[in-house]
């Protein structure tokens, strides 16, 4: 096998290497005949993990797997399918059924652009982890005794999952572009309850590097914060001042940077937070506090991602808010050749960086009179596009602020807020940290912000 | 339709077998899926061939159970599926084919797991060698071997009876037909679009067990949506009215569904109802505690945010804690039996999968249950849960106490091989009312009140409470009004049922499809709810917009 020098060697085949990828590819292209052109989308993967609860292992598996798409395009249309085989004949079969799909389906809009399509050069993010990639079935069950034996020592139930993953990425078309890149990715989440379920705690977090991720000290703060949730008091519904440690900023703003709020086109067409109406989108305007800065690149140490996505668009770093100025919204290929003359989109890829401050959690608790301390957040939902107002539920860890200390546990509440709303009602930031949110590499502070909107109580633990 | 070429060369699929074993440094391939395709150019009615009901398919799943025990698994289930999916949406067609082999291994009660897309003899080993080897892995240091429900052995085959297999029907007939529909109600009158989208799911799977259980069986489901949009008549207003054409949801059948759904037929009715709709006065919200008729889909939108969350048994002992949350009967949902008042008396609600359309049927579940229904709450109270064969265990005393047969429910499933099986929903039916009345009569029994339409529902993370909204219409003495805009409900899962106070009849009651996502990795299932439109008193209903 041959590999660039930025690949890994494979120790066995749980994924297809650079040159099983490329044979299956040319095969596809190969068995294209009659005109057109033909793609080919590879994710190959393996991934192995153990879930946990009540102390006691629930399921463990390992799996190997692969996507497969085949792309024909005729006469301006397009047919795709999908498979998960590689053999000779499901190939050449899939050939014809795309080629059969070309014929019933829609214009393809990418298909005739003036400027043809080349190979973008994509960045090398260091994305692949021997620790993630070697991490076995025993071993993660040894993890997994470790932890649960911590919380039964304690005399509470801990559930968690840990998972890790390597896999190979390719895209070849027939007019000559090729790209392949492994990477590997790694996550352990972990809840301790009490065992009368009067009490829950959570943490977690993702990399692509299992050798970052502490799992003990995961499942540490998990018990702490189980232990100090314990005998909650119910506080009345209003709007407090809320420090929201990372992970709750992660859970309640990401959907202002999700690819498709982010979508420039959509916001021309009047739709999401970043619309101005009648065709234009917001940038160039202040959006949010000036202190905040949001970024997007795989070559962001913390955030490496794979540099194209399966459909073989090329991530180029992205700046799209910049000190509360929305300076960028994403684009396809199309959108920049047409309306903006250049040849490169700027897609989105869901992950980011949100700039912070300097501000430890325990400083924010100190100059705090009353507040709340949120762990995280869940089931949030969008109630309203334009202004973002969303609803979910704290979960995990919620605590009253009285006089600069964290004095009681509290129950659960309702919210009623919108993300732009707190992205404008920030007192203080934190060193922003890499949160669980696997598949998309998240790095925010945490923030303080005023007159969080807790709408209603919920029993739920 | 023709489902007779089922069969195919034994000879040919070993001669193409060996062959296929090409892919460098990748010596588990082995060319199965190419035994089938005699004929290359015939790649839309290959579709149209089942290849799980081959000896070599159940050869291969033998072969990987008996590794298995060999290695030392006390209890080993094995299941090789394929899955077809075919999509239209709009002018986008979809099309889909993905092969699992699954090989699930327990080691003095725990389990170990392991799956890929080769269905190949070498491939049964490592999988089996895989799963044996995490299983015991994971039962280090433990030592609770649960024992699995009793089971009769099971041997056959079984499909989703359908009129037409959707994989016979060609890919452009489906669309001519998309078109024709969305042509002929646009030409209805001025100003109507619409949105069509259409699914179709085949499943074949087999399932061997090291009880000696072998069997096959293809399961359908079809369906989708058809929204009419009609513009208001005023053209000042440019808000149209949207709604789905009925009958079109998922469900388990073929092709039938969309040509049975008598789609032309609705139209004018739909067209009526949405002027009539769009000249209704509209009133804000005024909040506070009013008497609530739900519709039918109301009603299984409350049914499956909550009681079918809450009986899930695995859910109720805390499997999903660290991800969609436990259920409201835990921590110990044993104890809660016979004597926890979810609902009023009027509430009961049962379980299956042997409906005929219902999404989660199935002859046999993926441990080889025979199929069954079950009373989940009667009469208010929680009396049973969905279990498969190592949950069931838990309920051998109250099932004992009761004179119940001790046994899974049947509950048993995944996504497809490529995912562990674990406890999925079954199809649920609530309990009808005794005097037939509609949702209509329901709306007359209210002196003043409000109506909600097509509910979507939202809990919390342990389904105690949550809120929802849809279309809502005042009621004043017994007559629908004015819509109410920007309002929805709140509530309180025990508090809601027991504010149960009536239930439609048996001619009110619709199936309506769900799905629920479960496990990490994170699988789904779909699965049908069976309910009628029903009043809650005294229901809290809030402006949605509002904030503190």
């Amino acid at each position: 096998m041959t590999h660039s020098n930025f690949l890994i060697q494979f120790s066995d085949s749980r994924f297809l290497s650079i040159q099983e990828c490329e044979d299956v590819a040319r095969k596809v292209i190969n068995s294209a005949s009659g005109g057109g052109k033909a793609g080919v989308h590879i994710l190959a993967y393996w991934s192995g993990n153990i879930r946990w609860s009540r102390n006691i292992v629930n399921t463990s598996g390992d799996i190997r797997n692969n996507h497969i798409t085949v792309t024909r395009n005729i006469r301006g249309a397009r047919g795709a399918v999908q498979l998960n085989r590689f053999d000779d004949t499901s190939l050449r079969v899939s050939v014809e059924r795309a080629e059969r799909l070309v014929e019933s389906s829609s214009e393809d809009v990418d298909a005739d652009l003036p400027i043809p399509y080349f190979q973008e050069v994509h960045s090398k993010p260091a994305i692949w982890s021997e620790s993630s990639y070697n991490l076995s079935a025993q071993e993660r069950a040894s993890i997994m005794r470790r932890l649960a034996q911590s919380s039964i020592e304690s005399g509470f139930q801990s559930a968690g999952y840990v998972e890790v993953s390597a896999a190979g990425q390719a895209v070849m078309h027939q007019d000559g572009a090729w790209m392949y890149y492994p990477f590997t990715s790694a996550q352990c989440s972990i809840t301790v309850r009490s065992k009368d379920g009067s009490a829950s705690g959570w943490a977690g977090i993702d990399s692509h590097d299992w050798g970052s991720i502490n799992a003990d000290r995961i499942s540490a703060i998990a018990l702490e914060k189980c232990r100090t949730s314990m005998n909650p008091v119910r506080l009345e519904p209003g709007r407090y001042t809320a420090i929201l440690e990372p992970q709750a900023v992660s859970d309640f703003v990401s959907s202002l940077f999700l690819p498709k709020t982010l979508d420039r086109i959509r916001a021309e067409l009047n739709h999401g937070p970043y619309t101005q109406g009648d065709g234009f989108s917001k940038i160039g305007q202040q959006v949010f506090d000036g202190r905040i800065t949001v970024r997007t690149d795989c070559m962001d140490p913390d955030m490496g991602f794979p540099p194209f996505s399966y459909s073989g668009t090329v991530y180029n770093p992205a700046t799209w808010v910049e000190n509360g100025t929305l300076v960028n919204l994403a684009y396809s290929r199309s959108y920049a050749i047409h309306n903006l003359w250049l040849t490169k989109g700027l897609p989105a890829s869901g992950a980011y960086r949100m700039s912070g401050g300097s501000t430890a959690i325990e400083d924010m608790i100190a100059t705090t009179k009353r507040g709340l301390l949120v762990t995280r957040f869940w089931g949030v939902g969008i109630l309203d596009e334009f202004s973002m107002l969303s609803t979910g539920f704290t979960r995990d860890g919620l605590w009253l602020i009285e006089h600069g200390k964290v004095t009681k546990a509290v129950r659960n509440f309702r919210i009623t807020e919108s993300p732009l709303h707190t992205l404008n009602n920030i007192e203080q930031l934190g060193i922003p940290q890499r949160v669980f949110r696997p598949e998309f590499p998240t790095i925010v502070p945490a923030i303080k912000v005023r007159d969080f909107g807790f709408s209603g109580l919920s029993d739920a633990i | 339709m023709s489902q007779n070429v089922r069969d195919f060369s034994r000879r040919q699929f070993l001669s193409q077998g060996a062959a296929g074993a090409s892919m460098a440094g990748l010596g588990v391939m082995t060319d199965f899926s190419g035994y089938l395709r005699t004929d290359s150019k015939a790649a839309q009615e290959d579709y149209s061939r089942y290849l799980i009901q081959d000896q070599s398919v159940k050869k291969l799943a033998e072969t990987a159970v008996s590794i298995a025990r060999q290695l030392g698994a006390d209890y080993s289930d094995v299941r090789l599926t394929r899955t077809v999916v075919q999509t239209v949406s709009g002018d986008l067609v979809g099309d889909r084919e993905e092969f699992g082999f699954g090989v699930r291994a327990r080691v003095n009660g725990s389990w170990g797991f392991a799956a890929s897309p080769y269905w190949s003899e070498q491939e049964a080993r490592i999988l089996s060698e895989n799963a044996v080897e995490q299983a015991k892995y994971n039962s280090l240091g433990f030592n609770q071997p649960v024992q699995l429900a009793p089971i009769k052995v099971v041997t056959g085959h079984w499909v989703t009876p359908v009129k037409y297999d959707p994989f016979d029907i060609p890919m452009e007939e489906k669309i001519d037909h998309s078109r024709a529909w969305a042509s002929q109600i646009a030409s209805y009158r001025n100003g109507i679009n619409t949105m069509l989208s259409m699914q179709f799911n085949r499943q074949e799977r087999a399932v061997a067990t090291s009880d000696g259980s072998y069997f096959t069986q293809v399961v359908y489901q079809s369906g989708g949506s058809l929204n009419v949009d009609v513009k208001n008549r005023n053209p000042r207003n440019n808000k149209g009215h949207i709604a789905p054409v009925a009958g079109l949801d998922m469900a388990c059948q073929g092709w039938e569904r969309w040509l049975e759904a008598d789609i032309m037929e609705q139209i004018p009715e739909m067209v009526e109802y949405a002027d009539m709709f769009m000249a209704l006065p509209i009133v804000p919200v005024s909040i506070g505690r009013y008497d609530v008729v739900f519709d039918a889909v109301s009603s299984a939108g409350m049914i499956n945010s909550t009681l079918s969350m809450a009986t899930e048994l695995d859910r109720a002992m805390g499997t999903e804690a660290n991800s969609t949350g436990v259920g409201l009967l835990g921590p110990d949902p044993i104890e809660k039996l016979g004597n926890f008042a979810i609902g009023s008396k009027m509430l009961n609600l049962s379980a299956n999968r042997t409906s005929p359309t219902g999404l989660s049927t199935v002859k046999w579940d993926d441990e080889g249950v025979e199929q069954h229904e079950w009373a989940l709450v009667e009469n208010g109270v929680v009396v049973d849960y969905q279990t498969t064969r190592d949950q069931a265990e838990s309920l051998q005393n109250w099932y004992s106490e009761r004179n119940i047969e001790f046994k899974s429910h049947g509950c048993a499933a995944a996504q497809s091989a490529m995912y562990i099986t674990i406890q999925h929903p079954p199809n649920f039916t609530m309990g009808i009312g005794a005097d037939n009345k509609k949702f209509d009569d329901l709306v007359l029994d209210v002196k003043n009140g409000i109506a909600i339409s097509g509910a979507s529902v939202s809990t919390d993370h342990q389904g105690m409470s949550g809120s929802g909204t849809g279309v809502m219409r005042e009621i004043r003495n017994g007559k629908l009004g004015a819509v109410i805009a920007g309002g929805g409900f709140l509530f309180d899962t025990v508090g809601f049922w027991n504010g149960l106070k009536s239930i439609g009849g048996a001619a009110s009651s619709i199936d309506i499809p769900f799905s629920r996502p479960k496990g990490q990795p994170e699988q789904s299932s779909m699965y049908t709810v069976s309910a009628a439109p029903m009043i809650i008193g005294e229901l809290g209903i809030y402006d949605r917009s509002r904030t503190p």
